[in-house]
């Protein structure tokens, strides 16, 4: 233990009993191992259509774009009609995730999607969502084996692929989903994504694309388990 | 701009002549304020949130010692380290000894405002090793070589030619020989420049708004995407935070979230909200593979236990700086130190010592907007105050100051006195006035009428008025 964590530590001490007050173990244990909610806003409780409807409209709202297709066999053509009505370049750089080896990437051959480490020379980079938070339209990417975080942030554009079951309604509800799917351990990043890149520094002017991604797509198939 | 808190009022007067500093302070206010309103409008609960936000704060203050031990122990067990530093001095010193263990020649680093307070850019600079600013205010400031104006838009007092200039000045070294006007142009400038640095960065240094005690995550919030850039791509990522950044869990973290951005620039949520627990997984296809947690107290240890306390719940929204009239009019070089406007005034005397300070907690008017204002409850006004009070008591404001005011408050102790000296007042200056309604000029007054007119009294005093009609009939 270092004698600058025992000089602080004793510090706070000090200060707390000052304030007649007593830091208490048992107080902190059960406040986090409750994890309890605190008030959650109305807009974070809806369900059903009204959940996807917010959904989509504060993506939009987020200065993003949303497509949903029928199936997962239908998202590498929404990937083709999106890059070419925007005129946006590949290559396309897909993340490691197992759902996309299943998608009929030929159909979009001309775009060379591929998986592997993303290039700096990448035009898009295309990641899966753990969920999407209709709160905010914030979406919850994690890092691991089969995603890197970089892919969300390098290459010009993003596109974010969601089942529409893994739309839920507050941060909360997410935190849930990440906590089942890392069996109760932190992945190294989560990132809340909410719209594309954007700066305001040069004379309070909203400019996109700062550092990370001009544009931010996103593509909710509805028919997957 | 002289870089003191005790020079605030010299700075102050410099900074109402600088006309390219109003524009820009023009143009920052009106959008802060109704972008904030706007957000708030869409949220119901947000006052009920705000509430429950800053009990998250005291909750964790009162136990602050138990959580900073259970977040150490959560980052051990996720692969990092922490690093507790009693002041800025260590704190440099232990990111330098980082930075050599991997041969650092140049870091990239996302905004921090505790990196500001530490002076960490010319010490790691001295020690021969390249800070590389990537918020692109942060970035602006960094090639004019100043220190940020606000804490969230560090380059606010910064118009778009001056941007222009400094780029022009800098950048054709970097292959960009045009001079580029227009803002577009400049942040696509600035990206394509950045973009290399991350790459070629041995080591990442990013601040943190939150540090959860339930996962020993830190948490960082950003528009740009810098940030994060910053930390995926080097060997080794350094977070520098304060001791008081401390949240329970995730859920509260969330419940943080709601009202920070919304009282920052009015966004519901910024863009990047990242959350990082312990280096890269062994398998993981990115990330840095060490990571560690520079913890500062700096003071706060102190403040703790003191009746400033309040000032520890801040989540740097900014919130008080946007909305505050003395701020917007002097901009936040004026107040000479890294945290400025009302949360700077309260915060900056308890780090560094009042008597070398005291200028800041008189910086304001008391109108009490950033007191409406704070997400967190704080009531900055009352504890400028007191801020005051003990300047006062412990006298170090100026002597002709305290003259004055021990002579007011005798006289006014003395009712009597007090009406007759008041009326006769009164009286010489109707007649000094000579009907005009108004002076350019008088005695002991030079600091109000070199800049505007003295109204003449136009009679008696409401006492007076008061003592003759007698009292109304009920």
């Amino acid at each position: 233990m270092s004698q600058q964590r025992i000089a602080i530590i004793g510090r706070i001490r000090a200060s707390l009993m000052a304030r007649r007050a007593v830091s208490d173990e048992h107080a902190v244990a059960s406040r986090i191992s409750a994890r309890a909610r605190n008030l959650i806003p109305a807009r974070g409780q809806l369900q059903g259509d009204a959940l996807r409807t917010q959904f989509q409209n504060f993506v939009v709202k987020t200065q993003a774009s949303i497509a949903a297709v029928a199936t997962a066999q239908d998202v590498p053509t929404a990937i083709g009609d999106y890059m070419a009505s925007g005129g946006i370049r590949g290559p396309v750089r897909l993340s490691g995730d197992h759902w996309f080896a299943t998608m009929p990437w030929n159909a979009i051959a001309h775009f060379n999607p591929a998986t592997g480490a993303v290039m700096e020379t990448d035009g898009v980079g295309v990641s899966v969502a753990l969920c999407g938070i209709a709160e905010t339209a914030t979406l919850m990417l994690t890092s691991g084996p089969i995603a890197a975080s970089g892919l969300n942030f390098l290459p010009p554009t993003h596109i974010i692929v969601l089942r529409a079951a893994d739309i839920v309604g507050a941060l909360e509800d997410g935190w849930a989903r990440l906590r089942q799917a890392g069996n109760g351990k932190m992945p190294r990043t989560v990132n809340l994504i909410t719209g594309p890149s954007r700066t305001a520094d040069i004379a309070q002017t909203m400019y996109m694309g700062a550092h990370g991604p001009k544009r931010l797509h996103v593509i909710v198939v509805d028919g997957d388990e | 701009m002289q870089r003191r808190p005790a020079a605030f009022n010299d700075n102050a007067r410099e900074a109402l002549l600088d006309a390219d500093l109003q524009a820009a302070l023009g143009a920052a206010q009106t959008g802060f304020g109704v972008k904030r309103r706007k957000a708030i409008e869409g949220l119901p609960e947000f006052d009920a949130l705000c509430d429950q936000a800053a009990a998250i704060k005291d909750h964790v203050l009162d136990h602050l010692d138990i959580y900073l031990e259970r977040f150490e122990a959560q980052v051990f067990a996720s692969g990092g380290m922490v690093h507790w530093c009693e002041d800025a001095d260590e704190a440099r010193q232990i990111i330098l000894k980082l930075c050599r263990s991997v041969n650092a020649k140049m870091v990239t680093k996302g905004k921090s405002m505790v990196a500001e307070e530490i002076g960490l850019n010319p010490f790691l600079e001295a020690n021969g090793i390249r800070p590389v600013e990537t918020d692109l205010g942060e970035y602006i400031i960094q090639l004019a070589d100043e220190p940020p104006s606000h804490i969230i838009g560090p380059a606010l007092h910064k118009t778009k030619d001056q941007v222009s200039d400094l780029f022009h000045a800098h950048h054709p070294a970097l292959g960009f020989a045009e001079r580029q006007t227009e803002g577009e142009a400049l942040v696509g400038e600035a990206r394509a420049i950045l973009r290399q640095q991350y790459l070629q960065a041995d080591v990442g240094i990013t601040g943190a708004n939150f540090l959860i005690a339930e996962t020993g995550s830190t948490v960082i919030v950003t528009n740009e995407g810098n940030g994060d850039m910053t930390q995926i791509f080097p060997r080794m990522h350094i977070v520098i935070a304060s001791i008081e950044k401390i949240v329970p869990t995730l859920e509260d973290a969330a419940t943080l979230l709601r009202v920070l951005a919304r009282s920052a620039t009015g966004q519901e949520m910024s863009v990047y909200t990242t959350f990082s627990t312990g280096p890269k997984r062994k398998a993981d296809a990115d990330g840095p593979e060490q990571f560690h947690v520079v913890l500062l107290d700096n003071g706060r240890s102190e403040l703790l236990g003191g009746t400033q306390r309040d000032i520890l719940r801040c989540i740097r929204c900014g919130a008080c700086m946007n909305n505050c009239p003395v701020y917007m009019a002097a901009g936040g070089h004026a107040y000479g130190a890294t945290y400025m406007g009302p949360m700077g005034s309260v915060l900056t005397p308890n780090l560094t010592g009042l008597e070398r300070a005291q200028a800041l907690p008189f910086a304001s008017t008391f109108c009490g907007k950033c007191e409406a204002v704070c997400p967190m409850r704080i009531p900055l006004p009352r504890l400028m105050r007191d801020l005051r009070t003990e300047a006062h008591a412990t006298r170090i404001t100026p002597v002709r100051e305290r003259l004055w005011l021990a002579l007011w408050s005798w006289v006014s102790l003395r009712p009597e006195l007090y009406h007759r000296l008041g009326g006769m007042g009164l009286a010489v200056l109707k007649l000094l006035a000579r009907g005009r309604g108004r002076f350019h000029w008088l005695p002991l007054a030079g600091g109000w009428t070199r800049t505007r007119d003295f109204p003449a009294p136009q009679g008696e005093s409401f006492m007076a008025q008061w003592a003759r009609r007698g009292k109304p009939k009920a």
